[in-house]
């Protein structure tokens, strides 16, 4: 089990590296984040919603 | 071979032999190439320079210095000197008494080494713990020569100042110094012929020969060196060039005590002597038959080493006699079991497994539940990052947008999977807690007879 533990940790670890340097350089190059959120989301409606669903959940939770 | 580099090669061989005696055998071969019509062809006829100097070195006896006075014994009585065993030497004639000696000059400049002794002296001088560079220099110097009538064992005790050889060595030679001072040539004008001495004296502790008559005068201040230094005597015992180097090996394998011939060559005390034992030599060197010096030392250990163990290694049947016989060994006894084996209670038995399977099934599967939530939110994430990399695909165009959506994915899906992983292991590590550390060892500990009644 420890084994997959750092299996798993060294696997996260590279795809957050690798996940940060992509974002990085799209930022850099002009991306668009509303786009991102559309592409994640569907729309902007949508992530807006979340947003207030999980607010509502920390509010809940204090 | 040019005249030049025959006549200077000759030189070089011929480094033993004194001075005057040196330049009046170059002398006669120079003008022996000046009458000769065809040089080269003389040359040819007398040989290498190798075998020309060991043919002289044979033959060769010491002349006096020129201007000095030769010794006084008388030459029909040295014969018999030389044969008949004499412990005490016999006192120096009166002469004159010396000058101060010069320093006798360096081997290097007067000593040649031979392929054979620069092996040797490099095998001894690494034996001696010096680094490369100076075992060379060492070899290349003459420091460490061999001598048939020692063995390599035998020098290096002498060196490091264990053997008993190399104190009494000292002694024999102040006696002789002792003796010498007196003597006509006042200088010492060749190591060698001072060299010789050590050599002859470490012969008569060691050979059953008789001390040669040693009344040279011009061996006061090697003499005295010798006497501080015995390795040196040892060392430097071999003066002679190329040539007469291997011949005086071969023969001291079978007669360790006898003088060489070179050796005796210091006065004209020894002159008859150093002839005598040129004649017993026998045939003339030849340098593809005669053994290396090295072969001189492995023989002589190999001698040593025979002997020594010979008389070790010598069986004494009472020694083992006194050993108290053998006890037989008893079979240990097996291992006790860490458990004791306990009766199963099949009745008890089953209705645990009935309520087991009733209660702690469900309770498991609670447990495991209990990571499932968290395992799913992970792969909804997972799942959410596959499908927006499936929009990205279809919907983005632009490099700067696909990027930063893959870059985003890539970090939600590693968090995901970190949140998922989380959630299976709760969900195996809490059902198995329940199933090993409860279930199980409730069962064991109900459904097995208590040990009182077992054992």
């Amino acid at each position: 089990m420890k084994h997959i533990w750092k299996f798993v940790l060294i696997v996260v670890l590279a795809l957050i590296v690798l996940g940060t340097a992509c974002a990085v350089i799209g930022l850099f190059t002009g991306a668009s984040v509303e786009r991102m959120i559309e592409v994640f989301f569907g729309s902007r409606e949508t992530f807006e919603l979340v947003i207030q669903l999980l607010e509502q959940e920390l509010a809940s939770i204090r | 071979m040019n005249r030049q580099k025959f006549l200077a090669e000759l030189s070089r061989l011929l480094g033993f032999m004194s001075s005057w005696d040196r330049d009046a055998e170059m002398n006669r071969y120079i003008e022996m190439l000046d009458a000769a019509e065809d040089e080269e062809a003389l040359i040819e006829s007398l040989g290498t320079p190798t075998q020309l100097a060991i043919s002289v070195a044979k033959s060769y006896t010491p002349t006096p210095r020129p201007g000095t006075q030769p010794p006084e014994p008388e030459p029909a009585s040295e014969p018999d000197q030389a044969e008949a065993p004499a412990p005490e030497p016999e006192p120096a004639p009166e002469s004159e008494p010396a000058p101060p000696p010069e320093p006798p000059k360096k081997r290097d400049e007067l000593q040649i080494v031979t392929d054979g002794e620069f092996e040797y002296g490099m095998e001894l001088a690494i034996l001696m713990g010096e680094p490369i560079s100076a075992a060379v220099e060492s070899a290349l110097n003459g420091e460490y020569l061999p001598d048939p009538d020692f063995s390599l064992e035998e020098i290096l005790r002498e060196t490091r100042g264990e053997a008993d050889g190399a104190p009494d060595a000292a002694p024999a030679e102040d006696e002789d110094t002792g003796t010498r001072t007196g003597d006509a040539v006042p200088e010492a004008e060749l190591p060698a012929e001072a060299i010789t001495d050590g050599q002859e004296a470490d012969q008569s502790e060691q050979s059953e020969e008789a001390e040669p008559v040693q009344t040279t005068s011009d061996e006061s201040a090697a003499d005295a060196e010798n006497a501080e230094q015995p390795m040196a005597d040892t060392e430097e015992s071999q003066p002679e060039a190329d040539g007469p180097e291997p011949e005086q090996a071969a023969p001291s394998e079978d007669k360790p005590g006898e003088l060489e011939p070179a050796e005796s060559e210091t006065t004209s005390d020894t002159q008859a002597e150093a002839t005598s034992k040129t004649e017993e030599q026998g045939p003339v060197f030849d340098e593809s038959t005669a053994p290396l010096p090295d072969a001189v030392i492995s023989t002589g250990n190999d001698e040593k080493s025979e002997d020594k163990p010979a008389a070790e290694l010598v069986f004494d049947p009472d020694n083992f006699a006194e050993l108290p016989p053998d006890e037989p060994i008893e079979p240990e006894e097996p291992a006790e079991p860490g458990r004791p084996h306990r009766a199963l209670r099949p009745v008890v038995t089953a209705v645990y497994v009935l309520f087991s399977l009733i209660i702690g099934l469900p309770v498991a599967l609670l447990l495991i539940l209990v990571g499932v939530p968290v395992l799913l939110f992970g792969g909804g994430i997972i799942a959410l990052v596959v499908y927006a990399a499936s929009s990205m695909i279809t919907e983005l165009s632009m490099f700067s947008d696909i990027s930063l959506v893959a870059g985003t994915g890539l970090v939600i899906c590693g968090v995901g999977l970190l949140i998922a992983w989380f959630g299976l292991w709760v969900s195996v590590e809490l059902g198995s807690l329940w199933i090993n550390s409860v279930v199980v060892r409730l069962g064991r500990a109900v459904c097995f007879e208590k040990e009182a009644d077992g054992e």
